[in-house]
């Protein structure tokens, strides 16, 4: 057998110019992997990925939903992001998604009638508002409580409560909040939307989203929360040795994340989808965990990158309708991101080389190098 | 609870059904457990268990149609399995990347994939593997009431599950190579210097975790539900990482919890039809639609019940789980 071996030897530095190339490198790389996929559909990858980005640019309407998308997958990334920051992994953002929307159709179908308010006034929209932020905090408790308290894995037990999230949304759909008539199970609509900004079809959600991008640098670059928040995140002990409660540390990473979870929620709802059927769900909760992966090096990254996999998301959806792909074809592409991602980071931390018996790839590199310059001489 | 399905009918026959549709859920759950559990043990967190399953259930689906062969879907099954966990390996071990988040990837690529691929294979039913009796004893034992069909008239993956299971306890707990994976797991500095390859151990163990994560979505299409539909696995997958937490890494833990969860969700299916009334029980904890949350919310509370041990918490999870080895030179 011969013998192959990867060797990695850690970089002292890492050049602002290498870091900017393997992001590059990385998303290209996600890119032309990707194009095996839609080769295996029969169509032209090159025609797919140009109408996939040009028409968000070219396109006034496919530029708006660009932004009315980019809102929820934007404050869902802020969801993963900043336990994450922590150092723990909030997996359940798509849970407290939907529970965020079954809330905002709840508040807007009965509340109007209990206390006799109008079904679309700004006390409906408030109360939505507040409960679908609130909503998202109680789904959060429980699992934060359970690993506060009892170090239960937060990835697991955030993750069965999309599960549950999404069971129990069909059962309220098809059960309790169902409206009376109608084939398909369907909810009641809501009479409120999101106000659109100038006469655009842009809504507001965008500007709830960028408030709170905002909100979280200035949390964690700038207040005394922010610094426990990071070093809780580097190493637990040292944490703990510098008087910082990583439980509460916890606790609030999490409760404020998962209000931005429901809010998201709350602005696909009042934006998009007044009344709910089984699956309404957009999988937004789950694009937010690449979104943070990519952006997890502070909020502004992550924003950079909700805008990204906005202009992913509705150019798949986009070349599903024009060119018969199939729109998860955007769920590859961020997938792949993250695998060109992590192995980017070992071109950032380390200088590798590959043996492959008694050949050598850096060797043979630097003899080509050396070969090109004496030829050039 | 119990006067309701007494009223309802309950009977030897309804019991027996219920245990069978267990037997036949708590496979999959088995199989990927009892390769998380190898992989953990060896220091490897595979989270990309679900999106395993998923690949392998719709590649198989793909070759046993294609080709009209259940046992080329099996190897498909494994094989995909296979090729994912090198993936993982290379990743996690080679390039030293995080775990979690090269696990996670794989979950979400196998989202990603099967969904793209799936959507013309979702009209179409394959001819599912059939029951047998177990070989010899089978016949006669099956005549037990209430277990014996379900455990002697069963797939041939649920028999193979059922001989994992102490095959998996021997290898790890009573054989050499067993000695060194959990070496590995334990403190991959002290093994290597003992002689032990700490790559070799580490591929090793996610190759073998991912080859059972696969063969149990091949079991999950071609011998339990036999047609395709995007996400099918809704959440399996991670039950058996869950799986594993709660059984403290040991092969007949998991087997018996396994069965404790496929028992609620088969109770679930089976009580769909029995007359149930209104109020809070018909009308909400009884409704098939509500109770499509139980095996969920069970994860979470077994969870917690686990970790409340303090003592249970240091045996049993490998101490450099999820952690890459780089070797000092």
């Amino acid at each position: 057998m011969v013998n192959a071996s990867i060797e990695l030897t850690p970089r002292q530095e890492t050049t602002r110019r290498l870091s900017l190339m393997v992001q590059v490198v990385t998303v290209l790389l996600a890119l032309a992997v990707a194009s095996i996929a839609i080769w295996a559909v029969d169509a032209n990858p090159i025609t797919v990925y140009s109408g996939m980005f040009l028409s968000s640019f070219t396109d006034p309407l496919q530029a708006a939903r660009v932004l009315n998308r980019g809102a929820p997958l934007i404050l869902a990334g802020l969801a993963v992001y900043i336990p994450l920051r922590s150092g723990l992994y909030n997996i359940g953002a798509q849970g407290q998604f939907i529970l965020g929307g079954l809330v905002t159709v709840w508040v807007g179908t009965t509340l109007p009638e209990m206390l006799g308010i109008g079904t679309d006034g700004p006390l409906v929209f408030a109360a939505a508002f507040v409960l679908s932020l609130l909503v998202g905090v109680v789904w959060v408790f429980v699992p934060v409580y359970l690993y506060t308290k009892y170090e239960v894995n937060e990835i697991l037990t955030t993750l069965m409560l999309v599960f549950t999230a999404e069971r129990l949304s069909a059962y309220l759909i098809s059960g309790p909040m169902q409206t009376a008539g109608g084939a398909f199970p369907r909810t009641d609509s809501i009479a409120f939307e999101l106000p659109t900004i100038f006469g655009t079809r842009v809504n507001v959600g965008i500007v709830f989203a960028l408030l709170a991008v905002g909100g979280t640098w200035w949390l964690v670059n700038r207040t005394r929360l922010g610094y426990e928040i990071i070093l809780s995140g580097s190493n637990d002990g040292v944490a703990e040795q510098a008087g910082i409660s990583t439980t509460k540390v916890t606790f609030v990473t999490f409760m404020l994340a998962a209000a931005f979870a429901g809010l998201a929620g709350f602005i696909e709802v009042a934006g998009q989808q007044p009344s709910l059927t089984i699956g309404w769900e957009p999988g937004y909760g789950w694009t937010a965990i690449p979104i943070a992966l990519l952006g997890r090096r502070g909020a502004v990254q992550t924003m950079l990158a909700g805008f990204l996999f906005a202009l992913i998301l509705v150019g798949g959806l986009y070349m599903e309708t024009t060119a018969g792909v199939p729109s998860a074809i955007s769920q590859i592409i961020e997938a792949l991101i993250i695998l060109f991602l992590i192995s980017g980071e070992v071109v950032k931390s380390y200088r590798f080389d590959i043996h492959l018996g008694t050949w050598s790839l850096r060797e043979s590199m630097t003899e080509f190098a050396d070969s090109a310059q004496t030829g050039e001489n | 609870m119990l006067d309701i399905l007494l009223v309802s009918g309950l009977s030897v026959t309804f019991l027996g059904n219920v245990f069978g549709a267990t037997v036949t859920a708590a496979t999959p759950l088995i199989l990927a457990a009892l390769g998380e559990i190898v992989a953990e043990r060896g220091g490897m967190l595979n989270l990309g268990v679900e999106g395993i399953m998923l690949m392998s259930a719709l590649g198989s689906f793909m070759v046993a149609l294609t080709t009209g062969s259940l046992v080329l879907g099996f190897v498909t099954s494994v094989l995909v399995g296979v090729v994912a966990a090198l993936l993982h390996a290379f990743l996690s071990v080679s390039l030293k990347a995080d775990q979690v988040i090269s696990g996670l990837m794989i979950t979400l690529l196998g989202t990603a994939v099967t969904a793209f691929l799936g959507n013309e294979w979702a009209n179409r039913s394959v001819d599912g593997l059939q029951p047998t009796y177990l070989p010899i004893v089978g016949e006669p034992l099956s005549a037990i009431p209430i277990v014996g069909d379900g455990l002697f008239y069963a797939m041939p993956t649920d028999f193979l599950a059922f001989a994992l299971v102490p095959v998996v306890w021997y290898l790890l707990f009573r054989t050499n190579l067993g000695k060194e994976i959990v070496a590995v797991g334990e403190d991959p500095e002290v093994a290597d210097t003992l002689g032990v390859s700490v790559f070799r151990v580490r591929y090793g163990v996610t190759i073998f975790g991912g080859a059972l994560a696969g063969l149990a979505g091949g079991h999950l299409i071609l011998a339990w539900i036999n047609q395709w539909s995007n996400g099918m696995t809704s959440g399996l997958g991670w039950i058996a990482i869950a799986l594993v937490i709660v059984s403290r890494w040991r092969p007949f833990r998991a087997f018996l919890v396994a069965y404790l969860f496929s028992s609620i969700n088969a109770l679930q299916i089976r009580i769909q039809g029995l007359e149930l009334g209104d109020g809070i029980v018909g009308g909400l904890l009884l409704d098939p639609a509500f109770m499509a949350t139980y095996p969920y919310i069970a994860t979470i509370v077994v969870l917690a019940w686990a970790s409340r041990n303090e003592l249970d918490k240091r045996l049993g999870r490998p101490e450099a789980l999820a952690s890459a080895y780089k070797r000092e030179e």
